[in-house]
């Protein structure tokens, strides 16, 4: 009846890192695309497969909130970062998926500075999950959860330069395939960064209550 | 004196009836004070079980038995009474406390007792004549004044604390309360045992008048009597746990360390000046008008006003609803016994 | 009796429609910036700098009711429904930057019906927003506050006609396929502001149902 207030943080921790682990696997997604289809497809699954793991870690933690007497954080507040991370988890899924459905085999640049991106936001993410079983170090936490809002704001001027680049010169039609797809991989990127800065901001409504 | 034709084994079931009321006393709500700590897991459920049983014998070293006094021979004239008077009474409040206890309703066993006390005193004498209205008029009274000293500290607590705090967030003063709960609840604990165990004192010192063993003079009360009265609602509280706390926490408003803190220091507060005036007052009332406060100083709608007001007429009920069950239970006592 | 005698803290809602008049301002800013887009005379990279500047002044408004939170014992409406509507207000700032900004990103040359017909419900969903938020902290103004919400709501779904309405139009036949693609993103970022506004406009009826 009253599990210990460490299940909860090792869940929340357990989440976030099935979360990192599928950002780096969808970095290196990115950077075989064009070289190697295998290694794309065995990538791809790869991120399927830390997504349903992040699916029972949610189950799991919903399970417990229920049985739950007494929660070290608001109940609600675990409940909705739960959410949100397991949110994170599937707009990565969702980027894998516009990969393979649009017959994406090519990565430029902004691509690559992207997913960079969502590996350091995710990878913040873990630590400041990993910092919250503590209160006195709330402050790294928030300090995490603000800079996860600033690599967002960055990947939104990358996203911008990059559909600019594809929209600027009209062309034929291959050109207006390849800014159809590109764009959608953009925007997908970028969804998950902002999936991230949502998380972000529901751990910093987090630290403003008391248990 | 009727009672001096009984067996001393009457006497020695009568006094063990007392002691497992106590008991319950302690089963019931003695660790209404812990629940907060629970929560927010300062102390395990077990500690905190454990810290709050201490607490309530500890109040054994503090209070003197004022409301002892009160109960054994402020209430009631000790001449009308009788084993069957005891036996009544005990029923009386034994019964209103598991009616209640069934349909969740924190009433106070306290005032089942007093209640009970005098049910079957009267029931007894035919007429009001052994009430000392002194004791029972203060006793009466302060089922109406307890609760709002409760209320007005537990509410002055909270905005205390509030200004106190006022530039920092409740997530970063919670290191503070972590340690303040302890202190408040422990403090509560203290208060519980001191008021509620001299209750029961009260009745065996009673019925030892009754016997011809003591006298109304607190030197003739043996200390055995205090020291089992005491253990009683401690070792009540450590068995009963945390699961009633549910209720007083949850459901009237919510409380988290802080609220929690004030709340049980008003309610501390406000038993140890009783206590030390030697009035009987409910521990529950108590406890529940300083959740009411600090509930109100957050914010008048998180009190739920419904159900305050049952509990409101619960308590009005409490005397006259056990002095008739014991009265009914004297009644039956003289038939059978 | 004892809530008067807590610290109050009435910054807060001053803040919060502080930031609201921001969130006016951005939208009527990127109005103009539709409504004279192509007609060659309006400075619209000064426009787009206006949208840009008010989010600025926005993310700092919400920064500082963030560390006004950590830094207040009390809180005149609950900590995380302060917390989720400068989150809610600010995420409606943000779009209405990308929708100046797409302008740019898109190479758009031209507005169109439509796209002036979503700027100008979006500038009239969040004044709208602006007066409802300025309304927050006087109770005997809730119901006026409410069907502001209300109103806002009504702007929304009107929104969403006009976007499929704009969005059936660029699929008819001899269509630009350019013009198709960029329009069609445009129209549903412009649609965004108004999710955001219907978000922050159901916020506030959730403080006002709870605080009633």
């Amino acid at each position: 009846m009253l599990p210990k207030r460490k299940e909860f943080f090792d869940l929340l921790a357990a989440h976030s890192e099935r979360v990192h682990a599928g950002a780096s696997a969808l970095q290196r997604l990115v950077s075989s695309l064009g070289v190697s289809r295998q290694d794309v497809a065995a990538l791809v699954e790869e991120i399927n497969m830390n997504e349903s793991s992040s699916d029972k870690i949610k189950a799991d933690m919903i399970n417990l909130l229920h049985k739950a007497f007494v929660t070290p954080l608001n109940r609600d507040q675990v409940y909705q970062l739960t959410l949100d991370i397991d949110g994170i988890m599937n707009t990565v899924q969702d980027v894998a998926m516009v990969v393979s459905d649009y017959g994406i085999a090519e990565a430029s640049r902004a691509s690559h500075e992207l997913a960079a991106m969502t590996v350091d936001a995710c990878s913040r993410l873990t630590r400041a999950l990993a910092s919250l079983n503590e209160s006195s170090r709330s402050q790294e936490t928030m300090k995490l959860c603000e800079e996860i809002e600033r690599i967002e704001e960055k990947s939104v001027a990358v996203m911008y330069q990059a559909i600019k680049a594809l929209f600027d010169a009209e062309g034929d039609e291959v050109a207006a395939m390849r800014a159809l797809r590109m764009q959608e991989l953009y925007a997908r990127q970028e969804k998950v960064l902002r999936a991230s800065k949502k998380a972000a901001q529901g751990l910093e409504g987090i630290l403003l209550q008391t248990a | 004196m009727e009672g001096l034709n009984m067996s001393i084994w009457t006497l020695g079931v009568l006094i063990f009836v007392a002691l497992a009321f106590d008991f319950m006393n302690g089963f019931h709500d003695g660790a209404n004070s812990i629940s907060t700590i629970v929560a927010t897991g300062a102390l395990t459920p077990k500690q905190a079980v454990l810290f709050a049983a201490f607490f309530n014998f500890a109040a054994l070293w503090i209070f003197q038995l004022k409301v002892a006094a009160t109960i054994g021979k402020g209430t009631i004239d000790p001449q009308f009474v009788d084993y069957y008077v005891i036996f009544g009474a005990l029923m009386g409040a034994l019964a209103w406390n598991i009616i209640t206890w069934y349909y969740g309703i924190p009433s106070s066993s306290s005032h089942a007792l007093v209640g009970g006390l005098v049910g079957a005193t009267v029931a007894k004498a035919q007429s009001g004549a052994p009430i000392i209205w002194e004791g029972f008029g203060k006793i009466l009274a302060f089922i109406i004044i307890s609760p709002l000293v409760g209320f007005l500290i537990g509410g002055f607590l909270m905005v205390l604390v509030a200004w106190i705090f006022k530039n920092r967030s409740p997530y970063q003063a919670a290191g503070f309360f972590k340690y303040a709960q302890l202190f408040a609840a422990g403090a509560y604990s203290l208060g519980h045992g001191g008021n509620d165990a001299q209750k029961t004192i009260g009745i065996i010192w009673l019925l030892m008048i009754t016997a011809g063993i003591a006298t109304k003079d607190v030197a003739t009360l043996p200390m055995w009597v205090v020291y089992s009265c005491y253990f009683a609602i401690a070792w009540g509280t450590y068995l009963g746990g945390w699961r009633i706390v549910k209720t007083m926490g949850t459901k009237i408003t919510k409380l988290n360390s802080i609220s929690g803190s004030c709340a049980s220091m008003g309610g501390a507060i406000a038993l140890g000046l009783a206590t030390g005036a030697g009035i009987p007052v409910s521990t529950t009332h108590t406890i529940t008008g300083s959740i009411i406060g600090v509930g109100a100083a957050n914010d008048v709608k998180a009190v739920r006003w419904a159900i305050t007001a049952n509990l409101l007429v619960a308590w009005v009920l409490t005397i006259p609803a056990s002095g008739l069950i014991a009265a009914i239970a004297w009644w039956i006592g003289t038939k059978f016994l | 009796m004892f809530s008067s005698l807590m610290p109050q803290r009435k910054e807060f809602f001053e803040m919060l429609a502080a930031h609201s008049e921001q969130v006016v301002a951005g939208a009527n800013a990127t109005l103009r910036l539709i409504n004279n887009l192509g007609d060659g005379k309006t400075d619209l990279a000064a426009l787009v700098k206006e949208v840009n500047d008010h989010e600025e002044t926005g993310d700092q408004i919400k920064a500082k009711v963030i560390e006004r939170l950590h830094q207040s014992f009390t809180t005149p409406i609950n900590r995380d429904q302060i917390h989720s509507l400068i989150d809610d207000l600010d995420m409606t700032l943000n779009v209405l930057q990308s929708v100046a900004n797409a302008i740019g990103m898109y190479n758009i040359k031209q507005s169109t019906v439509e796209a002036r017909e979503l700027a100008s419900l979006s500038a009239d969903a969040c004044m709208r927003l602006n007066r409802a938020v300025a309304a927050l902290a006087d109770k005997s103004r809730g119901a006026e506050t409410l069907n502001l919400c209300k109103e806002v709501e009504e702007i929304e779904s009107k929104a969403d006609k006009v976007q499929h309405r704009a969005i059936a139009a660029l699929f008819q036949e001899n269509a630009n396929v350019w013009q198709t693609m960029k329009m069609r993103e445009f129209y549903s970022l412009q649609e965004s502001v108004l999710d955001c506004c219907q978000e922050a406009a159901k916020m506030i009826e959730e403080i006002l149902i709870e605080n009633s």
